[in-house]
């Protein structure tokens, strides 16, 4: 093998690394797993690690925007639980109103306290880790306050196809629309980042908020329109949610807010900003959804599932961080080499 | 009578990557004698001074303290053997007293703790011994800032001091304090403590200065007493090599105003006004520190400012609004361009288009082969030296970095350029390229703004100089008739 293959596979396994986490999880907990009896890799378990990452991977798409322009949102997972209890009503089997109503009194709820969010982080020049903080605590107490210790159950059937239908069966390996929706979500947020002069925006902000004011970027429009983004995608992560429960209830996803953050840290995304590819998302949602089903399956105690937790994101962002570097490096080395090659043959 | 030598630098080097900071440089110290240090903006003097309290390592050459060699240095070192600096920004903890802000390092202690009582009453003999009466239990950010540069002198006495740097101690100080400084400096000199002086203000050399060493681009020009100087012949040093030959620039007919800036007043500059007309390139000359680049920043919307007013190819610009700069044409190029200019982390393709989306990709949607053939276009144009458009920023050389920035300005049909040192650190031959690329900038018609601590650069491009010193334009001079020294003299003339 020469040292130009050598080079260019390197740098390939550089920028996989997020399936290369992947595949050590799977194969950690396939091992782990197979002492005690159980297979870890059948399709039956495959296919529900897929459909319980999906709602994951919305959440974390959400978070990443916000990352890469070197904020972050802590608010994503109270504001679920607050959107939906508020239009949780029209939801309900009995309700006479369209649940429609409230799909879109979700999103638009949502948007707004994206808006306040972006507003408080860019005029008020407050750090988005506060900002945002403050957020979650506002939006988890006003939806006890509104529900008090009531749940909100049944939920209208037809509505509850976003989480529950089945899109297609072989044997037991079934699929359902949440993965359908994080397809596409991961599709649109890809095509805007990288194929829009929104995402080129959004990256050049978080890369360098100085160099994108100097270049006429209004950096204040993009980072209050990341955190619109975030707050509406995190809001029909809600109703995903809360389909599948077939509840709205205010305790929901106390732990959303920090999963979006490891799902986008492993997906590769550095949290300086303006660094990171959203396929990393799905990646990184099935990595911190499968230690979670792996864990469970092993009946570790909660507890010690916390520690492996957090020991993982380190070690994901360290390596991550590593690769990323040795990536830049490696690609700029194999363009050089390629344009000398084309040269020569002129 | 030959006196012994306290401190010697011999045939100290330092270099940078890229840059030479320092070249074979030999300057002695005596006991007892103040040594002023000049030279313009990056000549050299500070990183001197870096050297000898081991902030730097030197290259090359060797530092001598009283006959013996330093063969390691290290800020601790240096400190050690009683080297002591006092900056321009001072080193003082604010919420400290004067006691505690002199022996903070070295405390006095009894057993384990600190003696705060020895500490007072050795502080004020040492407060005493130079002549200030202020209660050594008062708190540093209750005095003024030049009884705190009295403090910072007596904390060098108390370290037993021998050799003193003075990093332009008088810049933020009053007449009288001035005047109380000198006298200090003249009892220290009594007592034989040697002392490096770095100043922009060349009339103090004459009042308090023994002897000279003038710095440029990092090589020694001259070292002589003070008796064998005069004003002139300092300033003629300090400016000094001809014109070579690496400024293309022809003067074209001006047309009409593009830029004016009227009457603009802020933080750091007042009642600032330039014109620029179509076709010119104008210098801003004047020290670090003379409100140039705020003028700029304020004048772009990059800042805010409190008064005045800013037009653009006859347009009024809003306040604090670069967007809008930019959108009627305007652009700045800054002074730091890894931090301001560019994304490094980004490759030369995104960093081209990000001024020019909207023309480049009207429906919001990335035009790819559009975007590529305007890039290489300018890749071409410009003889950006590149394998390809898709290398990232931060691979490239300072040079290629500047053009990828003009490049980007190019792209958005910019016709307002404000060049913010546009040659810092680029070497000579990439600084010939940009000269001659902005001189076609305004051979088809643009206005230029280039503001530059370099003499030479300024006398070699601008059709006219403006002078900036402290926060104001002291001067507006033709370049036929303007010589180096005029410019210096106004540039020192209100510090």
């Amino acid at each position: 093998m020469n040292a130009l293959t050598k080079k260019r596979l390197t740098a390939k396994l550089c920028s996989m690394s997020t399936i290369i986490i992947v595949v050590l999880v799977f194969m950690v907990f396939a091992i782990a797993t197979a002492t005690t009896g159980i297979n870890f890799l059948k399709p039956s378990n495959l296919s529900t690690i897929m459909n319980q990452a999906s709602p994951l991977v919305v959440l974390g798409i959400g978070q990443a925007l916000v990352i890469l322009t070197g904020g972050i949102d802590l608010s994503v997972g109270a504001l679920m639980a607050f959107t939906t209890v508020v239009w949780g009503g029209f939801l309900m089997d009995d309700s006479t109103t369209p649940f429609m109503v409230a799909v879109v009194g979700v999103l638009l709820t949502g948007g707004l306290i994206g808006l306040l969010n972006g507003l408080m982080v860019t005029k008020l020049r407050i750090p988005p880790f506060i900002v945002t903080f403050a957020t979650m605590y506002a939006c988890r107490g006003l939806g006890w306050v509104y529900l008090r210790n009531r749940v909100i159950y049944p939920l209208n059937d037809s509505f509850r196809v976003i989480s529950t239908a089945n899109l297609f069966k072989i044997d037991r390996f079934i699929i359902k629309t949440p993965v359908l929706i994080a397809i596409v979500f991961l599709l649109v947020a890809w095509f805007v980042l990288r194929r829009t002069n929104i995402g080129r925006k959004i990256y050049f902000t978080g890369a360098s908020p100085m160099a994108a004011r100097f270049s006429g970027i209004n950096t204040d429009r993009v980072k209050i329109g990341v955190y619109i983004a975030s707050s509406m995608i995190a809001a029909f992560a809600g109703l995903m949610y809360v389909a599948k429960l077939n509840a709205c209830e205010p305790g929901l996803g106390t732990e959303s807010n920090f999963e979006a953050i490891t799902v986008a840290l492993i997906g590769g995304f550095a949290m300086s900003g303006g660094y990171g590819n959203i396929w990393g998302v799905a990646g990184g949602a099935l990595v911190t959804y499968t230690i979670q089903a792996g864990m469970n399956s092993l009946q570790m105690p909660s507890e010690l599932q916390d520690l492996i937790s957090g020991g993982l994101i380190i070690f994901a962002v360290f390596i991550n961080q590593i690769l990323a570097n040795k990536r830049m490096e490696l690609e700029n080395d194999l363009r050089d080499e390629k344009a000398i090659q084309t040269v020569r043959k002129a | 009578m030959e006196r012994e030598k306290l401190l010697e630098f011999r045939h100290v080097s330092k270099s940078f990557p890229g840059v030479k900071a320092l070249e074979d440089i030999n300057v002695d110290l005596y006991p007892g004698e103040v040594h002023i240090l000049v030279g313009e903006n990056g000549a050299g003097k500070s990183t001197l001074m870096k050297v000898l309290s081991g902030a730097y390592t030197a290259t090359s050459g060797e530092l001598i303290f009283e006959g013996k060699r330093i063969e390691k240095n290290s800020p601790h070192i240096s400190e050690a053997l009683g080297i002591s600096m006092i900056y321009q920004e001072l080193n003082l903890v604010p919420e400290l007293s004067i006691a505690s802000n002199i022996f903070l390092g070295h405390e006095l202690k009894k057993g384990c703790f600190v003696d705060t009582r020895a500490q007072e009453k050795r502080a004020a003999e040492l407060l005493n011994e130079i002549g200030i009466r202020v209660d050594p239990r008062t708190l540093v950010k209750n005095l003024g800032v030049g009884t705190q540069q009295m403090v910072e002198i007596a904390k060098a006495l108390s370290k037993k001091a021998k050799v003193i740097v003075f990093d332009e101690p008088t810049s933020s100080l009053t007449d009288s304090e001035i005047q109380e400084l000198f006298g200090i400096i003249r009892l220290l000199r009594e007592r034989g403590v040697g002392m490096f002086y770095i100043s922009h203000r060349l009339e103090e050399l004459f009042k308090i200065g023994d002897r000279v060493t003038v710095l440029r681009d990092g090589r020694q020009i001259l070292t002589d007493t003070i008796d064998h100087m005069t004003m002139e012949s300092v300033i003629e040093n300090i400016a000094g090599r001809k014109i070579e030959n690496l400024f293309p620039h022809v003067r074209k007919e001006a047309g009409e105003p593009l830029l004016e800036i009227k009457s603009l007043s802020g933080d750091k500059f007042q009642d600032v006004s330039m014109t620029v007309r179509a076709g010119e390139i104008v210098g801003v000359s004047g020290l670090v520190g003379a409100g140039r680049t705020e003028t700029a920043r304020a004048a772009f919307g990059i800042d805010p400012y409190t008064s005045g007013e800013v037009y653009v190819c006859g347009k009024k610009l809003a306040k604090h609004n670069p967007e809008r700069a930019n959108k009627l044409g305007m652009c700045l190029l800054p002074e730091d361009r890894k931090l301001e200019g560019l994304a490094l982390s980004l490759s030369i393709r995104e960093n081209t288009v990000i001024s020019s989306l909207r023309a480049l990709n009207p429906t919001g949607i990335i035009n790819d082969a559009k975007e590529r053939r305007e890039v290489q276009k300018s890749i071409d144009e410009l003889e950006i030296a590149t394998s390809t458009m898709d290398k990232l920023a931060k691979f490239l050389s300072g040079g290629t970095q500047q053009k990828v920035v003009i490049a980007k300005w190019l792209m958005s049909q910019s016709k307002v350029f404000i060049f913010d040192e546009p040659t810092r650190g680029i070497d000579v031959g990439a600084k010939s390229s940009i000269y001659q690329l902005m001189d076609d900038l305004v051979g088809r018609g643009a206005a230029i703004l280039m503001i530059s601590s370099d003499l030479t650069e300024i006398m070699g491009m601008s059709d006219r100089i403006y002078v900036m010193s402290g926060g104001t334009v002291v001067g507006e001079l033709d370049q036929r008739q303007a010589t180096q020294s005029d410019i210096l003299q106004l540039a020192f003339s209100n510090v």
